[in-house]
């Protein structure tokens, strides 16, 4: 059995228990107005009997007789006409009036009397004393009142009625538009489980919470789509990447079998093999770093960083061997760069953007490191003044593997430009490509924290 | 040097046990962590390779068991690649040295006769003499028969790290991790242009090189004159 508190979870749940709220405040609304309006209506014929009262006892020695002719002249009168009047001596004698009930105690009472026009009402009395010993008796029918009792019971069954009727019908409304976009919702994540990743969430675009719920859903799902793209697009790379060095490692491996091999060939062959085998796991390597890098959860290890002293110091580092191999190296960085970031990953960013400038350019060429700052962005240009590299290639370079037909030749797996870009999405940045003219051009945009 | 493997692929471990018995060293293996743990209380060594994915209990757990126990002994921690932020929580943990894999033995070697050194730094002299030269690590100055020598701060750095490992072999990862705090490996051979720099500046005037190239493996100095 479903508990109570899970039952009122489900949208159903939460319809009924505010239908109900909604019939109890209903309620107890109309309670409070029907008592506070009997208890006004009350006062109200209280405070009349009493004026009226006043006006026909007259003063403290007004005589019988002058009572009585008062009471003749108001009995008449229609503004008095639902006051009833009744007159009797010290022993309870009938002096004047039409009325007919039994006496009331002193002061207010609820009576029931009969005043000759028709059966037995209800009534309020008030019995006062007089100085000369008579006791005087008004009675207002409470006919009018019970009337509007009635009304009033009338006007609130019928508020009551219209407001369970909204309750429920909206309710069930509300459970039932709901329960659709949930259906709605529930339909498309189960195409999805069951394979269909083109699958979205419905969007009828009123552009509500549900919309932009469905939108949210949909911008994760077209990641997830994009990532999974990315995982088919880099399975079959590494298949195919691998392949080749393998077949090779296989043939040296056979190579180093032949008899016609000595001691020291054999081991040539396998030296060769091992350094292979190296070369393989250095692309796995990197493989793992970027995917690791992407998984993002390095973020939480950012610290605040130097990013011209970093550039300076890494290109202080390469310069030695840049300029060993023919090339020459122009550092451009002046002025302070602050920024928010991993250092190891950094690092290797301008690592990988040096070794790129160095190592697919012909020698002669100067490659430049620019560190520029700007409130917010700050970016890091690596160029070079070589031959560069064709439009379209350009794009295609940052993704794994990606090499160009004219650099097969030149150590490296095609990874190098990948991993800045995973870096710098890392820390917010973005990588831009360009052909200088003459040479190649990378800069890396990377977000400064304000203030 | 009596060293445990805890390692609990058998091949890696039967391979690193061979590789380091031929250098000389004793070699005990202990396929997982329960093991290692009983072993280290039974024996003493002069340093222990642990990996930091193990079966049941994990490298990391079994070292602070070690820690935990009374083990003080040196923990070089290996552990698989793509794992950026193990080495820190390694360190953390309480292992003296940690090494990515795969490595060569060599590196493995260095690393461990580099953590028996250890313990005798901890009272850094401020003055090293070895190969003929006298280096003064607090003023950063290095002199051959009392005559300047100078350097670039990075030379001056990787020549520290070498004398302070005299006689011992500094591979090239140990220099780019000590001198460049690098923690991956770069294409371009930096570290053989910056030691190839460091020694044209330290052969000039006397023509001798303190340094030697040990093939595969690293550097070294040795602090005969």
């Amino acid at each position: 059995m479903t508990p109570i508190s899970a039952r009122f979870r489900s949208v159903r749940g939460i319809a009924t228990l505010y239908g109900i709220a909604f019939a109890i405040v209903t309620a107890g609304f109309g309670i409070a107005v029907f008592l506070t309006t009997q208890s006004a209506l009350q006062h109200q014929v209280d405070e009349r009997l009493a004026s009226e009262a006043n006006v026909v006892a007259g003063a403290p020695n007004a005589s019988r007789a002058d009572v009585a002719r008062r009471l003749g002249a108001r009995e008449g009168r229609r503004s008095t006409s639902d006051i009833a009047y009744l007159l009797v001596d010290a022993g309870g004698r009938h002096i004047f009036g039409r009325l007919t009930l039994r006496l009331p105690p002193n002061g207010y009472s609820d009576v029931s009397f009969r005043d000759g026009v028709e059966g037995i009402d209800r009534g309020r009395a008030l019995s006062i004393r007089l100085s000369n010993g008579d006791r005087l008796v008004l009675v207002a029918d409470s006919e009018p009142v019970e009337a509007f009792d009635e009304l009033l019971v009338q006007i609130f069954a019928v508020a009551f009625g219209a407001a369970m009727v909204t309750g429920v019908v909206g309710g069930l409304a509300l459970s039932a538009t709901i329960g659709r976009r949930l259906v709605g919702m529930n339909r498309a994540a189960e195409a999805i489980i069951s394979g269909d990743l083109k699958q979205r969430m419905p969007i009828d675009g009123s552009g509500g919470e549900f919309d932009r719920q469905s939108a949210t859903l949909n911008r994760m799902l077209d990641r997830i789509d994009e990532l999974m793209a990315n995982l088919k697009q880099v399975s079959s790379d590494i298949a195919h990447d691998l392949r080749t060095p393998l077949v090779r490692l296989r043939n040296r491996l056979d190579l180093a079998l032949s008899p016609t091999l000595d001691l020291a060939g054999v081991q040539d062959e396998v030296r060769t093999g091992i350094a292979q085998v190296e070369d393989l796991l250095e692309l796995f390597g990197a493989l793992l770093r970027i995917s690791e890098i992407e998984a993002g959860d390095r973020r939480a290890g950012f610290k605040s960083i130097r990013l011209d002293l970093l550039a300076r110091d890494v290109a202080e580092t390469f310069q030695p061997a840049i300029e060993d191999s023919g090339r020459s190296m122009i550092i451009d960085i002046a002025d302070p760069v602050e920024m928010r970031g991993d250092k190891d990953l950094l690092t290797q960013l301008i690592v990988n953007l040096l070794e790129n400038a160095s190592r697919h350019t012909p020698r002669g060429t100067a490659i430049t490191i620019r560190v520029v700052g700007s409130p917010t962005a700050s970016t890091l240009i690596v160029a070079d003044n070589g031959p560069g590299v064709g439009g379209a290639d350009t794009i295609s370079l940052m993704r794994r593997f990606s090499r160009l037909e004219t650099s097969r030749s030149t150590p490296g797996h095609g990874l190098g430009l990948a991993l800045v870009d995973a870096v710098a999405r890392l820390h917010d940045g973005s990588v831009t490509l360009a052909n200088g003219e003459p040479g190649f051009v990378v800069a890396v945009s990377l977000p400064t924290p304000p203030g | 040097m009596r060293l445990m493997i805890v390692e609990d692929d058998t091949e890696t471990a039967a391979y690193l046990a061979r590789a380091l018995s031929e250098l000389g060293h004793q070699v005990v293996v202990a396929g997982d962590g329960r093991d290692a743990v009983f072993r280290a209380s039974e024996t003493i060594f002069d340093a222990i390779v642990l990996d930091r994915l193990l079966p049941n209990l994990d490298g990391m757990e079994v070292l602070r068991r070690f820690r935990a126990g009374g083990v003080m002994v040196p923990v070089l921690m290996l552990t698989a690649l793509g794992s950026l932020d193990n080495r820190v929580e390694g360190l953390e943990a309480g292992a003296d040295d940690y090494l990515v894999k795969p490595f060569a033995v060599a590196e493995l070697n260095a690393r461990l006769n580099a953590l028996m050194r250890r313990p005798q730094v901890v009272d850094d002299p401020g003055i090293l003499w070895v190969g003929g030269l006298e280096i003064n690590l607090f003023q950063r100055q290095v002199r051959r028969e009392g005559k300047l020598i100078a350097l670039q701060p990075r030379e001056f750095s990787i020549l520290a790290e070498l004398a302070r490992n005299a006689n011992r072999i500094v591979t090239r990862t140990m220099l780019l991790e000590r001198v460049w705090d690098y923690r991956f490996d770069p294409k371009t051979n930096i570290v053989e242009t910056h030691v190839s720099r460091l020694r044209t500046k330290l052969k000039l005037g006397s023509g001798t090189d303190p340094i030697t190239t040990i093939r595969g493996a690293g550097y070294m100095i040795s602090d005969a004159d």
